[in-house]
């Protein structure tokens, strides 16, 4: 660890050296066993999405004698005459809107934590902390007024404002665990070579951290997109809904329930987190152990 | 360090003032006066699933035939959360010009100021309820002043799986049945049901049904200083259940959280049990579940047993709509309302999905339209036989009763699943109804 | 708040001390930490900081929600200590859940982890497979589904059932069990977890390793000695993350009991009992006094963590 004289490695195999043909064998038999247990209830819910509402307490996968596909029509009409496309329009804004300003915020603010001396940084990285700790429904109330004096009522700002401030501590927290992970040496090589603070965060720390700035994307993305109590407190209108609000929706405990539609749309709600999580997750691999120190 | 400390103490102090006391002021704005024009724009908030939606759609598109200066939006969510939303709303002060409630927790609201009398709109004409029974007004009201104009009544009865029953061997149940004689029923039916099939839900955890037990016992459920029945009626109330959970005649215990599910994953909706409470339009809700389930049945409906045939136990619930203290377009909102209640063709549109129609006017349009489905029609059918035979019954509502609601259950669980006996079940809840209802 | 704030978390808690490289400060490093800052001290005494005070004073006042808050003293909390059982039983259901969810997604995270960071085929795959299930969180679809894995006549005792295993216990509907299947429902989820630790073993310089193998280090010997500490910051943050999560777990335990908590509030996480009182009950200032408390409770195990982490908590900006 106190060299700084690692060679440039490319190439898509890090790691230690792989396994010998049984062990990898025997490797696979695991992964495939744990991942059919785990892909169970995903299916389950794939075959309830093509079933008829009536047949929905079929614990089976196939969907059989009551096929349809009147869960996905139905479901795809949406709630109060705004088409579930829209919804997922809307969810889609809100949650690359908090990804880039989370990427933003938390980033400068981790940096400041791992990197830079300043006073009372261990009082603010405390304070930080305790963000995390009280439980959101005690404050729900008070931001609510907050927000509502400011008219963000029907608004993505009560969305995206926290985030562009940092207040995602979580992430916060992350960045700094990973961006300390990140050799010192580095700094100071960069600094030798003339950069300050911002040098060193642009062009040591944000491309070494890749792996933790693509996990803080693809987190707060799908956090945003399953996020419930937000949109149900602030949005009133109809076209501003997003998706979780509408999946609700189709459940109602004193009437009748649209099942048939709620695991058809849970199923095309997932697509969108599916995607950014295979786009992003090609960063993810990116570490130090792949793109290397530049000595 | 220390001063510093303070000083930044004392900074977040200051910012969160403005939010203290933002909290200390909501709720006490003086209500605004009609204009008595329709010409605003509000939004009309209630709870349900999307073809509720769509049809409170139907109807918003009729009233702005109606009143083409005026704009309503609608905004839906599910029971629960909606709730939810409106307690956070009604904090803050941003509740929406129209909003859904209910007889069951609406009184929370008037009693802090959060809804506004609607008597002047009355008086004025603006909101008509001529077409609507006194008794069913009633509902809405809070010490003499009206709070909630009531667009839909259900009453709980008793549903019986039709099939399951005569396949049992047994008589049909009838509409004045006592307690005790129920209870001899089910066993009868039991005796005849296959293995794994039961006679009845549980309803000991469920407020309306324990609300029919005390009312039937000649008893009423609340008075000024809290809880009007004795401790011991809720004792016996908790033991008949236990008794015929011992003998198997319902349910195991371990289902009752089936029952707090969708309507179509309760025991009777899935054919695992050939009775249960139900409100009117739920029925109907049941019946489809019963098809899709493959075991088609019809659900049938009688009284709730009262100890004395003459007294009705089966209570009438009210869903109405009402206008916050802080809507500043009132004039609106009445138009609205009165538009929901009386227009016969928003009615027809409608089709008393939430609750079976007040104005009776408008029923009578139902029942005779050719579009009106047969469920529908079956539903406000059934409720006026009530109606007309005076086989309902009211009960106050008090600020705590969604409180006493969850506490039923609750305690009724810790007894059932023996951690705790039938006395201190009974005793908790009245001391929780000390406090909810304070 | 207030222990967190007299007591800053251990050395290794926030960066290592200043002056233990350069013995002052700069005043260039003042100001841009604080630029760096920024964004996060404005959103902290702007949107945080307002509300988070203002539920502290609620805490010490009878609240209605819909009424005004009217001072109540410590009420609220010594009703909480004397005169409430179900917040000890909501108490001994978070930690329950708690002592066996966090170290269990932890064992399942960083095995799949460790497993498919070792240049596995079809590595794509396996990864969005396993994270798949903390994709869909805590969806109303997902309350429906484990009712249906977890009750008598469920999907698990026919399973049973066919290797033999009679029963019809109701995992889910009976007090004993039912917090277990949260508990599964929560393991099932570790996909984040995993996801975290994946990112973390990408960060291991592969020429440690290698250097290791020239020393004839074994592979257990390697994963012990270099994986584990280099991955300690990852492995700390993962737990104190889950803990914190568990002690403000809400939400799955909200839609599979329908907000009761229930059966026989064997599932009544604190956060519900908070919700319940504040939202059910109306009795906001209690249950803001709940949330403090909880604060208190969760500021005191993250110190211990932080603590404990001095110790064991590698990191690679220390020499």
């Amino acid at each position: 660890m106190t060299t700084h004289t690692f060679t440039a490695r490319r190439g898509r195999k890090a790691g230690p050296p792989r396994a010998t043909n049984p062990r990898q064998f025997l490797r696979h038999l695991t992964l495939i066993a744990l991942g059919v247990v785990m892909f169970y209830p995903l299916a389950w819910m794939l075959g309830a999405s093509l079933r008829d509402d009536g047949a929905i307490a079929d614990p089976g996968v196939w969907p059989g004698d009551g096929f349809t596909v009147d869960g996905y029509v139905e479901g795809w009409r949406g709630v109060s005459g705004v088409a579930f496309g829209r919804f997922m329009l809307n969810s889609f804004l809100v949650a690359a809107l908090c990804v880039v300003a989370n990427l933003i915020a938390c980033s400068l603010a981790a940096y400041a934590f791992a990197r830079v001396d300043f006073r009372l940084r261990r009082l603010w990285f405390a304070l930080m902390i305790g963000t995390l700790m009280l439980p959101h429904h005690v404050i729900l109330i008070p931001q609510y007024m907050m927000f509502r004096e400011l008219g963000w009522i029907d608004t993505y700002l009560p969305f995206v404002v926290p985030k562009l401030l940092a207040t995602d501590a979580f992430f916060v927290f992350l960045l700094v665990q990973f961006f300390r992970a990140i050799p010192r040496e580095l700094d100071d090589a960069a600094r030798l070579d003339g950069c300050g603070h911002l040098g060193i965060f642009f062009r040591v720390i944000l491309p070494l951290a890749k792996p933790a700035l693509a996990t803080t994307a693809i987190f707060t993305f799908i956090y945003s997109w399953n996020d419930f109590f937000t949109p149900l407190i602030y949005l009133t209108d109809p076209d501003l809904y997003t998706v979780p609000l509408a999946l609700r929706s189709f459940i109602d405990t004193t009437s009748s329930s649209a099942f048939g539609a709620l695991f058809a749309m849970s199923v095309v709600s997932l697509l969108p987190v599916l995607g950014v999580f295979i786009a992003f997750q090609r960063l993810l691999v990116e570490g130090i152990a792949t793109t290397g120190l530049r000595g | 360090m220390r001063t510093t400390h303070r000083r930044r103490l004392s900074a977040t102090l200051a910012s969160a003032t403005a939010t203290t006391l933002a909290l200390a002021g909501c709720g006490s704005a003086e209500p605004v006066a009609s204009t008595g024009r329709a010409d605003g724009s509000i939004t009309y908030s209630f709870w349900g699933n999307p073809a509720r939606a769509e049809k409170v759609g139907t109807v918003i598109d009729l009233f702005a035939a109606a009143h083409p200066d005026a704009d309503v939006s609608v905004e839906v969510a599910e029971y629960l959360n909606y709730i939810e939303r409106m307690t956070v709303r009604a904090a803050g002060g941003g509740l929406s010009c129209a909003i859904g409630m209910q007889s069951t927790f609406y009184t929370r609201y008037a009693e802090q100021d959060v809804l506004r009398p609607l008597d002047d709109l009355i008086e004025s004409g603006e909101i008509d309820v001529s077409q609507i029974p006194d008794e069913v007004l009633e509902a809405g009201r809070v010490d003499g002043t009206q709070y909630m104009i009531p667009t839909g009544t259900f009453a709980r009865l008793l549903g019986y799986n039709v099939d399951l029953v005569a396949e049992s061997g047994a008589p049909p149940p009838t509409d004045d049945m006592t307690w005790d004689a129920y209870a001899d029923w089910l066993r009868e039916v039991q005796a005849g049901l296959p293995e794994g099939v039961h006679a009845t839900e549980i309803e000991a955890p469920n407020m309306f049904s324990f609300t029919s037990w005390v009312i039937g016992h000649g008893e009423e459920m609340f008075d000024e200083g809290g809880l009007a029945f004795d401790q011991e009626l809720l004792e016996e109330w908790f033991r008949f259940w236990l008794d015929l959970t011992d003998e198997g005649v319902t349910v195991p215990v371990d289902m009752l959280a089936e029952q707090n599910a969708a309507l179509e994953l309760t025991p009777l909706a899935q054919g695992a049990a050939a009775v249960g409470t139900r409100d009117i339009p739920q029925l109907h809700i049941t019946e489809q579940a019963l098809d899709g389930a493959g075991r088609g049945s019809e659900i049938a409906e009688v009284s709730i047993p009262s100890p004395d045939p003459g007294r009705s136990a089966n209570v009438l619930g009210t869903n109405g709509i009402s206008i916050p203290t802080g809507c500043d377009q009132v004039g609106t909102a009445a138009a609205f309302i009165d538009f929901f209640v009386n227009d016969t063709e928003a009615a027809l549109a409608f089709q008393s999905d939430n609750g079976i129609l007040t104005n009776t006017r408008a029923q009578e349009a139902l029942v005779d339209d050719a579009d009106t489905p047969d469920s529908v029609r079956r539903n406000v059918t059934t409720l006026r036989e009530l109606t007309d035979s005076g086989d309902l019954t009211t009960t106050t509502y008090p600020s705590g009763l969604t409180t006493l609601t969850t506490e039923l259950s609750r305690l009724y669980q810790e007894a059932a699943f023996g951690q705790t006996s039938v006395e201190d079940a009974a005793s908790a809840f009245f001391t929780a109804a000390e406090r909810a209802l304070d | 708040m207030t222990i967190t704030m007299e007591r800053p978390p251990g050395r290794s808690a926030a960066p290592p001390p200043p002056g233990r490289r350069r013995p002052l400060r700069s005043r260039r490093d003042n100001l841009a930490g604080y630029l760096f800052l920024s964004p996060w001290l404005l959103g902290f005494f702007l949107i945080i900081g307002g509300p988070m005070v203002a539920s502290l004073y609620l805490s010490f006042t009878d609240y209605s929600v819909l009424g005004t808050p009217e001072w109540a003293g410590t009420d609220n909390y010594e009703r909480m200590l004397t005169d409430d059982p179900r917040f000890w039983a909501s108490l001994t259901v978070t930690l329950t859940y708690l002592l066996a969810s966090v170290p269990l997604v932890q064992v399942f995270a960083l095995f799949l982890a460790s497993l498919l960071n070792r240049g596995i085929g079809g590595l794509t795959f396996y990864r969005a497979v396993f994270y798949v299930p903390s994709l869909i969180g805590g969806s109303v679809a997902i309350a429906i589904l484990w009712r249906f894995l977890f009750e008598g006549d469920g999907l698990l005792n026919n399973a049973l059932g066919s290797v033999g295993v009679d029963t019809s216990h109701s995992w889910i509907g009976t007090p004993d069990t039912a917090l277990g299947t949260l508990v599964v429902l929560n393991v099932w989820q570790f996909g984040a977890a995993m996801i975290i630790y994946l990112a973390g073993l990408r960060q291991i310089p592969a020429e440690l390793y290698e250097s290791a193998s020239v020393d004839g280090a074994g592979r257990a010997r390697r994963y012990w000695s270099i994986t584990l500490p280099l991955l300690s910051p990852v492995i700390f943050f993962n737990v104190l993350m889950n803990t914190v999560g568990a002690f403000q777990a809400f939400n799955t335990a909200y839609i599979v009991s329908n907000g009761t908590g229930g059966p026989a509030d064997s599932t009544l996480f604190y956060t519900l009992y908070l919700y319940q009182r504040g939202f059910v009950d109306f009795e906001m200032g209690y249950a803001s006094a709940l949330g403090w408390a909880l604060l208190v409770l969760v500021a005191a195990a993250a110190a211990g963590l932080f603590a404990l982490s001095r110790r064991v908590v590698f990191y690679g900006d220390e020499r």
